[in-house]
């Protein structure tokens, strides 16, 4: 399970994806060791969660190579891929559990599929990951029965089921109160610094992003904008990037269609 | 992951070398099986050659723990490193397990 220290946890070279004739991701390069924590920010649409979905495999590019734990996947088949996803978790936006399963089940189900493990082994590892989010004693309900965050943080015990090497999350404090924000954010960085995995975040919250980063990118139109610690992020004058940081209604992030162009298409056909 | 089994009487010590992960915590399991069938009254596990540590693996000490528990066993653990020791603390299994720096503190504790 070791990697490595030289080695880089995650490597993104010149990743670049359009569709038609939009680019969405326009040659977006980074680098991330072992026990770092990577926040990806940006706008709606900027690409964040597409960028994520390449990240994981479930997307590929049009051009650029994506090194995951030293291997590069976008030439993999599904097999292999499905080989490199053993060692990474994945937190969706909408926690994407399955309704007709149990709590305790939809956790159970990655450790069940990839390996020969006991179900009463399982069932331990269940209560362990629910105590990491806060839910303990959740196992026995079914998502119906649950709030956002509450399945939020499901999905993330499930991320967790299988001990990842590499956490990516999308999103993992939307709906969240403060005080379970502030509890997951507490969780990435003691499975970071205290574990050693590498986590990839997407996220708009500015409080968590600067909280649990080791590494910041900004994106803007497909673009990496700024990169870095957060200290250069935060003394980055880059205007895009302190409007985005400082949740600024005016700037330079187009927010609205100039005069003209509202009123060519507000009266087009 | 291998095992191996020695007696230092009254204390049995149990050492794990390797990675204790999905692949490997089924072969942990059947030795702690064997271990609680024969009611062994005293465990030490040593972790000195224990690289890492899932949580398939803290599941299997937690199951073994149960079933000692069961007829009094007593177990302790020793030898482990920062980052092994960082698993069991980030699921709080420091309030449940007894720890101990190395294999001789580890045995003249369980000895008594």
């Amino acid at each position: 399970m070791s990697t490595s220290p030289q080695l880089p946890a995650l490597e993104v070279k010149n990743l670049t994806r359009r569709f038609g004739e939009r680019t969405i991701l326009d040659h977006i390069s980074f680098k991330l060791l072992p026990g770092e924590t990577l926040v990806i920010m940006g706008g709606s649409g900027c690409g964040k969660s597409t960028l994520l979905r390449h990240l994981v495999g479930l997307m590929q590019p049009d051009e650029g190579e994506i090194f995951i734990l030293g291997k590069e996947i976008t030439q993999m088949n599904e097999a292999q891929l499905n080989l490199v996803r053993t060692k990474i978790g994945l937190l969706f936006q909408s926690g994407a559990l399955f309704n007709s399963l149990t709590v305790g089940e939809n956790i159970a189900m990655p450790i069940l599929e990839s390996s020969y493990v006991n179900p009463s082994i399982a069932d331990l590892v269940v209560k362990m990951k629910l105590e990491l989010v806060g839910l303990t004693g959740f196992e026995h309900l079914k998502p119906a029965q649950l709030s956002g965050g509450m399945k939020k943080r499901v999905g993330l015990a499930r991320a967790l089921a299988t001990d990842p090497q590499i956490l990516f999350c999308d999103e993992p404090t939307a709906g969240l109160d403060p005080v379970m924000t502030a509890v997951v954010d507490t969780l990435i960085s003691d499975l970071t610094k205290k574990l050693g995995i590498t986590a990839v975040v997407v996220t708009h919250d500015m409080t968590s992003a600067f909280r649990i980063a080791s590494q910041m990118i900004m994106l803007f139109q497909g673009r990496i904008i700024a990169q870095g610690t957060p200290d250069e992020i935060r003394n980055n004058p880059d205007p895009v990037l302190k409007q985005f940081v400082n949740g600024e209604a005016d700037g330079p992030i187009p927010l609205r269609l100039s005069k003209d162009d509202y009123l060519k298409r507000l009266l087009q056909g | 992951m291998t095992t191996s089994t020695r007696m230092e009487e009254p204390v049995m010590i149990l050492s794990i070398q390797g990675d204790i992960d999905l692949e490997s915590s089924p072969l942990l399991r059947q030795e702690l099986k064997k271990i609680s069938t024969a009611k062994t009254a005293r465990l030490l596990i040593d972790f000195s050659e224990t690289t890492y540590i899932d949580s398939s693996g803290l599941a299997t000490l937690i199951e073994y723990f149960q079933s000692s528990s069961a007829y009094q066993g007593k177990m302790g653990l020793c030898g482990l490193s920062a980052r092994v020791k960082n698993s069991f603390s980030i699921v709080r299994l420091e309030e449940v397990f007894s720890f101990y720096p190395d294999l001789e503190s580890g045995v003249q504790t369980l000895k008594l």
